[in-house]
């Protein structure tokens, strides 16, 4: 398996890893996978003026899995919500050099990002 | 202290001091053809393959002529499934194995079903203990060969060959036994366990790779048909030039491997129960196997709450096993594993420990802090923190 510098360094030393303080009304919460199958995935946010201010992550992964919810949340702290929804599992792999077989965990954090967007979504109504 | 830590010596050892020196004194003064008999070089090489034969029939208490060297114990355990199933095809075509055996056998004697061979695949208890009365209930009129391996190459339990090869003798069918992990640990002594076909590796002992050694019992095994052709090497069972100076390093590996079994088993048995004590401690980590009934180097150890992959390359200071192959979400995990009763997740979330003559105190120490904390580590990363318990 191949293992890029950067899946490396987040591994070693994943940023925003946890959880964030709050309820429901606060923190949306997003997640995706199923941990029997060897993959589970949970993000929260916290969303301030349409912006987000604060993103944490939880993992049950492999290393690219773990690395890749570490270089989402860095990537869309401080961006539009709207970010949620347009990053892609395309990128995150592009950014980790991760191997093909690695594309449906990328895809299943790309899943968890929209549903942690549509929480978001349901608390404006 | 260096890492690395190499705790893989059930995959391969390093080789001993003295069997390079042996090996590279034979590429130097050896190099004459074995079977060139009417000059000194050939008869001089010659020599060191009969040397190298009585070191290998020693350490298992069998005579030097019953002893063919291979490439190693993957071509053994071949040559012992294929070349006795085909030769005693017009006795039967069923041969009894396990589950858990090493791929040489399995593959083997999958190869042996597409010529028309039936078998039976045995599986271990919880314990990945083969009840030896299971192997007497799984033979038929038509069974000509049992193979069970003596130490489990994943898990480290060790089988009750003794009572198998009674089993096998009674009936008169062949017992072969797969004793690359066990030789050098264990006591093997082929006439009193009734084994008439066992394989032995040159790695797994401190010798070279590329070789490895078939022991063929002449009063039972009077053939088996050769996979190679063209030469009469090997009494024409392993036909090829006989490789002078792999089989000279791993006839002296298996001479200080009887020299020093007792005291080398005594004091890795002691490393492998420090380190079972260090990681018994920790939650959600799982001993696989018999508790008693284990080989001194290989400890095998599952972990709830930790994805397999993580697990292994937040252990890259050690060297170990996966025990199952788990790269990759389509990698089936181990049958091994499996048949302890252990879920798919868990199989993949195991690390072989095995140790050696060079392994101390020190490293295992080590290796029980490496483990807590990558353990501790993923577990406060994943979504749920319960250790869930099996």
């Amino acid at each position: 398996m191949h293992y890029s510098r950067i899946v490396a360094d987040y591994f070693a030393r994943p940023l925003n890893a946890g959880t964030l303080p709050g309820n429901a009304n606060s923190v949306s919460s997003g997640a995706a996978g199923d941990r029997a199958l060897g993959t589970e995935v949970v993000f929260q946010m916290r969303v301030r003026d349409r912006e987000i201010a604060e993103m944490s992550f939880q993992a049950f992964g492999c290393p690219h899995t773990i690395a890749a919810c570490s270089l989402a949340t860095e990537r869309l702290t401080g961006q539009p919500v709207d970010a949620l929804v347009e990053l892609t599992a395309e990128s995150l792999a592009e950014t980790l050099e991760a191997p093909v077989e690695k594309m449906g965990r990328m895809l299943l954090i790309e899943d968890a990002l929209r549903n942690c967007f549509i929480a978001w979504d349901n608390t404006q109504a | 202290m260096k890492t690395p830590i190499y705790m893989d010596y059930a995959a391969a050892t390093p080789v001993d001091e003295r069997v390079i020196e042996q090996m590279v004194d034979c590429l130097r003064s050896g190099y004459g053809n074995p079977a060139s008999t009417a000059h000194q070089f050939g008869r001089d090489a010659g020599e060191m393959v009969d040397t190298a034969r009585a070191q290998v029939a020693k350490l298992i208490n069998a005579a030097p002529e019953e002893i063919i060297f291979t490439s190693g114990a993957t071509e053994a355990d071949n040559l012992a499934l294929i070349g006795a199933a085909r030769f005693r095809s017009q006795a039967g075509r069923h041969i009894v194995t396990s589950v858990a055996e090493h791929p040489a056998v399995l593959e083997s004697c999958r190869y042996l079903e597409t010529e028309g061979f039936s078998a039976t695949y045995l599986t271990p208890d919880a314990n990945g203990i083969i009840e030896p009365a299971a192997v007497q209930s799984a033979l038929q009129s038509g069974t000509v060969l049992v193979s069970i391996m003596h130490v489990n190459n994943e898990i480290g339990v060790v089988q009750d060959i003794a009572a198998i090869g009674r089993i096998c003798r009674d009936a008169d069918i062949l017992f072969h036994v797969d004793a690359a992990q066990s030789a050098g640990r264990l006591s093997i002594d082929v006439r009193s366990q009734s084994i008439d076909l066992l394989s032995l590796s040159g790695q797994k002992i401190y010798g070279p790779k590329g070789v490895g050694a078939l022991f063929m019992n002449r009063q039972r095994v009077r053939r088996i048909e050769p996979l190679f052709h063209g030469g009469g090497q090997e009494r024409g069972l392993r036909p090829g030039t006989v490789a002078t100076h792999q089989v000279a390093g791993m006839g002296l590996a298996c001479e200080i491997a009887r020299a020093r079994r007792v005291d080398d088993a005594q004091q890795i048995e002691e490393l492998r129960k420090r380190l079972w004590r260090g990681l018994k401690k920790l939650p959600g980590v799982l001993l696989n196997g018999h508790p008693k009934q284990r080989v001194c180097h290989i400890l095998s150890v599952s972990v709830t709450g930790v994805e397999g992959e993580s697990l292994h390359y937040g252990l890259c200071e050690l060297a170990v096993s996966a025990g199952s192959a788990c790269a990759t979400e389509t990698d089936e995990p181990s049958l091994v594993l499996r048949s302890l009763g252990r879920s798919d997740q868990l199989a993949r979330s195991t690390v072989r420990f095995s140790l050696g003559r060079q392994t101390s105190e020190a490293e295992i120490d080590f290796a029980i802090a490496q483990f807590s904390d990558v353990i501790a580590r993923l577990r406060a990363l994943a979504p749920v923190s319960e250790v869930q318990l099996a």
